[in-house]
């Protein structure tokens, strides 16, 4: 067969290919390739390998925010549980006691403090029912982030970024 | 170092996790390193009668115990929770040297999956009872607190700066192919971006900021369903990394946007159906979804892939990998656009129960 006048005139240009690199099909591309060629020799991962377990010091030990509520007597088992009293760890230095509220008694039902209250209106389980948003429990604390907000809710831009905001909608 | 070498180590590091273990009222009969990277080590901690994770962390101890706090908060509301144990002497978390530890219940059950339209409905019904459970946390003087709330419209201008910076560097680099899709879609996505600021100059935004201030909530950040798992017949959360003040909007944009991702294209009809589900157990008012709507609208994950390939941030991704999550998003963000025009419509029927 042979080609038309018009065709046996183009010049079709051959491309070297050898002058490329091609990525390997799949998404993974050449990050398939080096995995494949990690995998050929696991031994060789293993040696070179730079993992290291992590360190565990040795040295003094401190527990936070330590309570008396909390000591030993959370455990939702017994027999694997020894008191706190019997074997308290010397090298533990105990912080002072936390500030949260403590277990409400049924007997000083009245002297309740507003944290106990709270503490009583979050106790049931969240999801059973639909929560009345009127009762959403407020926090009578003097928190620096409520004062900051109430103060300045939106700071403006520092002046380089105010710059960079100007004439694209943002005043 | 070679198999043998490797091996000693190992166990020379399960002996000095015994010390760490010591000031817990435990009696462990194994020991064995689970993961550890990015300065945070898992290990599991096998005894008679149950399991438990010791997990340490290189992080201030401040902020490790605002965290384990408010670990102890939601677990002290009823919330399905891996329980954290706490020290001997009623601490909630360890601290020697550069590290802190917390240990709590090893809880394993039926795996969660991005896939399963009935299991996204009970996961936003969970996250729901989370954010409920989260009032009232009163975290610890000696805490750090970590906030987002009040701080929208600085991250807003931040990312959006930083979009701006990147264009600049895509430009100087026209042959790169993620610069040139970045530049294809990024006119757009800012445009998105400054309606999205714009939006949040309302005094709305501000009622709900104080109002969650005031109510000690806090959201999940890093809300991701490798935490979760279903046992008996219901959600759990296995394990608690991280926590901070903020919008419950938050998590809510954060799981439907990783949602459709995974998705690879909005899927308006499951969001709405997530959303209900979330609201029939944590309901929002029609002006706090219009915020979330704007925060659907900012475009946090095309900011978010163009972070990582402009710094770098994943070693181990190939060009192709960054391409490919890359055209990933934008699809997701592109077909979002009728989902956010169509905002009332959508509260509307989210609030009604109807599609």
């Amino acid at each position: 067969m042979t080609l038309p006048e018009n065709l046996k005139k183009l010049i079709i240009p051959i491309v070297d290919l050898d002058r490329y690199r091609f990525s390997p099909p799949g998404s993974m591309g050449w990050s398939e390739a080096e995995y494949e060629e990690l995998i050929t020799d696991p031994e060789r991962t293993i040696q070179t390998e730079t993992f290291s377990p992590p360190e565990v010091p040795q040295e003094e030990w401190v527990e936070l925010s330590v309570s008396k509520d909390r000591a030993g007597g959370d455990l939702p088992f017994s027999s694997e549980h020894e008191r706190a009293s019997d074997t308290v760890d010397a090298s533990a230095t105990v912080t002072p006691p936390d500030k949260r509220p403590k277990q409400r008694s049924p007997e000083k039902k009245s002297k309740q403090s507003p944290e106990k209250k709270l503490e009583q209106r979050t106790e049931e389980l969240p999801g059973k029912e639909i929560p009345d948003r009127e009762k959403t429990a407020v926090l009578e604390v003097n928190d620096p982030l409520i004062e900051e907000y109430v103060k300045s809710p939106n700071p403006p831009a520092r002046p380089w970024l105010a710059k960079q905001v100007t004439g694209r909608g943002y005043q | 170092m070679n198999r043998q070498e490797y091996s000693k180590s190992i166990e020379q590091n399960h002996r000095d996790v015994s010390h760490v273990l010591s000031h817990y009222a435990i009696r462990p009969e194994s020991v064995r390193l689970i993961s550890s990277r990015g300065g945070r080590s898992k290990w599991l901690i096998e005894t008679g009668q149950r399991n438990f994770f010791l997990r340490q962390e290189q992080i201030r101890p401040s902020r490790m115990l605002f965290i384990a706090g408010a670990h102890w908060h939601l677990q002290q509301n009823g919330l399905p929770i891996a329980r954290l144990i706490p020290t001997r002497n009623g601490g909630l978390c360890l601290a020697g040297g550069e590290f802190v530890y917390v240990l709590y219940e090893a809880s394993e059950g039926v795996p969660v999956l991005y896939y399963d339209r009935d299991q996204l409905e009970e996961i936003m019904a969970f996250t729901g009872q989370f954010h409920q459970a989260s009032k009232g946390y009163i975290p610890g003087e000696q805490s750090k607190k970590r906030t987002r709330t009040g701080k929208w419209q600085k991250l807003y201008r931040w990312k959006l700066q930083e979009l701006e910076d990147h264009k600049k560097v895509a430009l100087q680099d026209p042959d790169d192919a993620f610069s040139q899709l970045f530049l294809a879609h990024v006119d757009r996505m800012l445009e998105r971006g400054y309606e999205a600021l714009n939006e949040l100059d309302t005094p709305e935004l501000s009622e709900w900021t104080l109002e969650t201030l005031r109510s000690g909530m806090f959201c999940q950040q890093d809300f991701t369903l490798a935490r979760m798992t279903v046992k008996e017949e219901h959600m759990f959360l296995k394990d608690l990394h991280s926590v901070t003040i903020d919008l419950p909007a938050r998590d809510l944009r954060i799981l439907l946007n990783k949602v459709m991702r995974k998705l690879n294209v909005w899927d308006t009809e499951l969001a709405i159906r997530m959303l209900r589900s979330y609201d029939q157990v944590h309901p929002l008012t029609p002006a706090q979804y219009r915020i979330l709507w704007t925060d659907l609208k900012f475009p946090h994950l095309f900011c978010s892939m163009v972070h990582k390939y402009y710094l770098g941030q994943k070693q181990s991704w190939g060009d192709e990998k960054y391409l490919m999550n890359f055209r990933n998003v934008i699809a997701m963000e592109e077909s979002k656009q009728p989902f956010l025009e169509q905002s009332e419509t959508h509260i509307l029927h989210l609030k009604e129960g109807t599609t």
